[in-house]
């Protein structure tokens, strides 16, 4: 029996960029590992945005393992939004976010649209 | 017993502290919901200060522990069924919240001791509760959680609530 995710990856894997809001970082070591993954054109711009949610600052040596579960959620979220794909599909993106952040990444997606970014949210 | 983790301020990271306003003081047979935004610190209280705190004297109680973001090690504790030769295989996480529960009961059986039962941003806290805690056992639950309304009505219910001031510290109380 797949489980929900195996199920996404079945059926999105080939066209969407999967990211599993249970488990948003793959890295061990620092934030710009963890961005060298992305392709990200512009770090610092994702630097910025990050910070405008959480109040928090980040850095390239930010050691990932600071960060609390609601904050790499929140990381996983921009890498994802400022990479090159096109299609992204987020699983269980709220779950893990309190109702201020919430609103903000709702507002951040809102704007997807207008950026040719299609998204999926599953929960 | 209760578990007392005194006033004061403690260093968690490099850059970070919490500073406990009051004692907290954690009870058999009360639920303790750790409340605040992200990034304010509950899950580096469970680490730093709570569980540490517990393993000063582990004699003294049985814990159980599902941190946040727990599918990560779904192959781990897959791996620790297969060598204790047991039937069974974890999907998600009521698979893994029936088993830790099996465990803690089982653990129970063989040594009375109070439970500490830990749940970090668990979905599945009506299957611990249903499992550890609804019919009496002598039990002490500590959460965290964004999305459970239903908190609200369990029994003996205080709240813990962690509040950052700014970057480098969050304050904390326990509103009884």
């Amino acid at each position: 029996m797949l489980t929900k995710l195996e199920e996404l990856l079945s059926e999105f894997g080939e066209t969407h960029l999967i990211c599993d809001c249970n488990l948003p970082i793959l890295t061990n070591d620092t934030v710009g590992e963890e961005i060298l993954l992305y392709n990200i054109a512009n770090p610092h711009e994702l630097m910025a945005a990050y910070q405008d949610i959480t109040d928090c600052a980040l850095a390239l040596t930010t050691p990932v393992k600071s960060l609390s579960g609601g904050q790499k959620v929140i990381l996983l979220i921009l890498l994802a939004l400022y990479s090159p794909c096109e299609r992204i599909l987020f699983y269980q993106l709220y779950r893990s976010l309190d109702e201020t952040r919430s609103q903000k990444v709702k507002a951040l997606l809102a704007a997807c649209p207008m950026q040719s970014k299609h998204i999926i949210l599953i929960d | 017993m209760p578990w007392i983790i005194k006033k004061g301020i403690y260093q968690i990271w490099d850059n970070f502290s919490i500073e406990l306003l009051t004692d907290i003081t954690f009870q058999v047979n009360h639920s303790y919901y750790l409340k605040g935004d992200n990034g304010s610190g509950k899950t580096s209280f469970i680490r730093k200060l709570l569980i540490p705190n517990l393993q000063i004297e582990p004699e003294q109680q049985h814990i159980l522990y599902c941190e946040q973001q727990i599918q990560s090690i779904y192959d781990v504790v897959n791996a620790y069924v297969f060598f204790q030769k047991q039937n069974y295989f974890i999907n998600n996480e009521k698979d893994l919240a029936i088993y830790q529960s099996s465990l803690a009961l089982e653990a129970n059986d063989l040594e009375k001791r109070p439970l500490m039962c830990i749940l970090d941003e668990s979905k599945e806290l009506p299957e611990y509760h249903k499992q550890l805690i609804s019919d009496g056992k002598d039990c002490c639950l500590v959460f965290t959680t964004h999305h459970y309304p239903a908190i609200l009505a369990l029994d003996n219910l205080h709240i813990v609530e962690f509040q950052a001031i700014a970057n480098r510290l969050s304050k904390v109380m326990l509103h009884e």
